[in-house]
């Protein structure tokens, strides 16, 4: 028993003393399982080697609590949320806006109102991850169901607002993208304050076949924050998954995209980009798994860190035995603008197939000075000639967003966090 | 206009240029001729300011002011322009990006107002249009994916929207193709005034035929070693740079 964890179990009891799901046996012992993995192995940290430069056991000492009441949340600065998009809003972890009705080509539920529905969806706990804390407190979160053949011609935005000090907050999302369907979600995490709390995200997707799923996620959390996020998506026949990430802020972040390519046609791509400075720390951990023949993966991870930050991706592409044909391409560049910060970047390949197309690429180096000093012999300052081409390194990914409104968004935050002032430049 | 005197520059512990010697006056073009590795490109650098070496000794004067501090691009906006011999590729910034923001540093280095938008593309455009370049190359990224030509072209362009008192153009024709090369030297001869001064480095005759030089010098092993009018390029071009080499051996 990790002594460390207790106190999230102490607020478990409390939790689940207030819910009424002894009707949900399935439940409770999945929560059960959780609550052994915590007791034993507590949250994720370094002696796990996932988890090697990311330790999540710092977190046993804070007391971060659930959050009880929540004021009335002032929403007017929240950006996008005048846009023509279906807007979910959550406030400090707790579901406060969700569209109504629809229609029936697709809806969208609160998770704790559909449990049965998604009974089966919810995967069992296996390896030590964040599904163990996550589980435990299960209970806020939306299932959002695409059914087949619809394409949503509004983006679907989900936003994490988070105003409280000391808290926590345990989310899990379900994307069901039905048969030809397509959608694009947007995952807009950000704080009111510069308050320390403990979020985790769980968005599980299922992908039939043919369908088409795109997902932003835009990180801005406070600087003293720690946020955890996991994407599991499980790809048929066909079906296609997008994932573009923008890490901006955050005291620390990790995310994990798993992707299971488990039909022919299947392929996914994956694009982020971290921007980090003062003691930031990012770690990206994604993991594509060719399951059949025919499937493709394409990745793209850009990073830049500043001060004493630290960056991490590790990109595991996984081809099973017999599953031939297979296209993955993964790349990693980083740029590192100080000297004190630094990034841990590493592929790794585990092929048990011959038929396979696999490419990666890991870059870590300082800006170019052949670069600079070109720029600088047209008349461009030393500082403006550093920020185009840091701007011009981002703006591959931030280029990935085809949804003009969101791509303008992310990329003023984009380029306001990465301009590098007098003093920064020097 | 420069008055280049007794240089000296090393780089690390390895001397590079040993002595150098040049007086350039408005309206003059000199061409650096000279085997690899002689250290024009090396001149060109240092005049435009490089960092990476050391000048162990002499002066560079660029309009009557020593300007060995100035940074490279204050000596830009001054009125130096150096076209690399190896133009560099910057992917993620487009070219016309920087040609507008660099106009610009120029323009309020000089106390001018921005240039108008309009403006701007009009003179580009026209530009563009002298140098026979595709107008698409602006809207690329800076020299990613152009071809050898198009990146000596490239760098005529800039030359031409920021109308430097001196340019030092580093073997801007190698590489061109012989229609290229027309079109690459109307480029430079339409900016040739009695204001501005050139100082062209090139291995061949060729581009001399295009634009006739006041004068002519031999960089070798880091000094020039012999300096004459265009009769010295045509010399060079019939017998290479050994028979300097034999006579200057054989008067010393
Ligand atoms: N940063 C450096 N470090 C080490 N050696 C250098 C450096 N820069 C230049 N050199 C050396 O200085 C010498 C002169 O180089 P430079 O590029 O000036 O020659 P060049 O005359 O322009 O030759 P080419 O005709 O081939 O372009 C070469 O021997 C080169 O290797
Ligand atoms: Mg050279």
């Amino acid at each position: 028993m990790i002594e460390l964890a207790s106190s999230y179990i102490d607020h478990y009891k409390s939790f689940s003393n207030e819910r009424e799901e002894t009707k949900l046996p399935w439940l409770n012992n999945l929560r059960q399982d959780a609550l052994l993995q915590l007791q034993k192995v507590g949250l994720p940290n370094s002696h796990l080697e996932d988890w090697k430069y990311t330790d999540l056991s710092i977190l046993h000492n804070h007391e971060f609590s659930l959050p009880c009441h929540t004021e009335e949340p002032d929403l007017s600065n929240i950006e996008l949320l005048n846009e023509d998009f279906y807007h979910i809003v959550f406030v400090n972890g707790k579901l406060h806006h969700i569209p109504d009705e629809i229609n029936s080509s697709f809806t969208i539920k609160p998770l704790n109102q559909c449990y049965s529905s998604i009974k089966n969806l919810i995967s069992p706990i296996t390896q030590p991850s964040i599904r163990a804390i996550n589980t435990l407190f299960m209970d806020q979160g939306v299932v959002i169901d695409i059914k087949e053949g619809t394409i949503l011609e509004k983006p679907i935005h989900l936003v994490y607002l988070t105003t409280e000090n000391q808290i926590m907050s345990h989310l899990r999302n379900v994307i069901l993208s039905g048969k030809n369907s397509q959608c694009q979600i947007i995952e807009n995490h950000i704080a009111q304050n510069n308050h320390a709390y403990f979020s985790t995200v769980i968005t599980d997707i299922h992908s039939a076949e043919n369908s088409l799923t795109a997902l932003f996620k835009v990180t801005r959390e406070s600087e003293n924050s720690y946020h955890v996020s996991q994407n599991n998506v499980i790809q048929a026949a066909n079906s296609q998954f997008d994932y573009h990430s923008f890490d901006l802020s955050g005291k620390l972040i990790r995310h994990d995209i798993n992707s299971e390519l488990n039909g022919a046609g299947a392929n996914c791509n994956l694009y982020g980009l971290f921007a980090l400075d003062g003691k930031q720390h990012v770690d990206t951990h994604s993991r594509v798994a060719h399951n059949h023949s025919h499937t493709y993966s394409n990745e793209i991870f850009k990073g830049i860190a500043d001060g004493r930050s630290k960056g991490i991706f590790n990109g595991k592409v996984i081809v099973k035995q017999d599953a031939q044909q297979i296209n993955a391409a993964q790349q990693s560049k980083n740029i590192l603008l100080s000297n004190r910060a630094e990034i841990d970047t590493k592929p790794e390949l585990e092929i048990y197939a011959d038929d396979v197309k696999c490419s990666h690429g890991a870059t870590v180096g300082n800006l170019n000075e052949d670069s600079l000093f070109y720029l600088q012999s047209r008349g461009v300052d030393l500082t403006a000639a550093k920020n185009m081409l840091i701007h011009g390194f981002a703006k591959e990914i931030v280029n990935t967003i085809d949804l003009e409104i969101l791509r303008k968004n992310i990329n003023a935050h984009v380029v306001e966090k990465l301009n590098l002032t007098g003093r920064r430049a020097s | 206009m420069l008055e280049i005197k007794d240089l000296h520059v090393k780089v690390g512990e390895k001397p590079i240029l040993k002595g150098i010697n040049i007086q350039v006056q408005p309206g003059e073009i000199h061409a650096i001729m000279g085997p690899n590795g002689s250290g024009k490109s090396t001149l060109g650098n240092i005049i435009s300011g490089r960092g990476g070496y050391e000048i162990t000794d002499g002066t560079i004067y660029f309009e009557g002011k020593d300007i060995h501090e100035d940074l490279p691009e204050q000596r830009a906006r001054n009125g130096i322009f150096l076209a690399f011999q190896y133009p560099v590729e910057i992917p993620g910034v487009t070219n016309i990006y920087m040609l507008k923001a660099a106009l610009n540093a120029k323009r309020r280095a000089q106390g001018l107002d921005e240039i108008d938008a309009m403006d701007f593309i009009t003179l580009v455009k026209d530009k563009l249009k002298a140098l026979k370049m595709d107008e698409s190359l602006l809207y690329r990224d800076i020299n990613s994916g152009f071809s050898g030509g198009e990146k000596k072209r490239n760098e005529i362009l800039q030359m031409a929207i920021l109308e430097p008192k001196l340019a030092i153009l580093d073997e801007t024709d190698s590489g061109l193709d012989i229609d290229a090369l027309r079109t690459v030297s109307d480029g430079i001869n339409a900016l040739r005034s009695p204001k501005r001064a050139m100082i062209l480095v090139t291995h061949y005759q060729r581009l001399l035929d295009y634009i006739k030089p006041d004068f002519v010098h031999v960089l070798s092993k880091g000094k020039i070693i012999k300096s004459g009018d265009h009769s010295l390029a045509l010399e060079l071009e019939k017998s290479g740079y050994e028979w300097i080499n034999d006579e200057t051996t054989q008067s010393s």
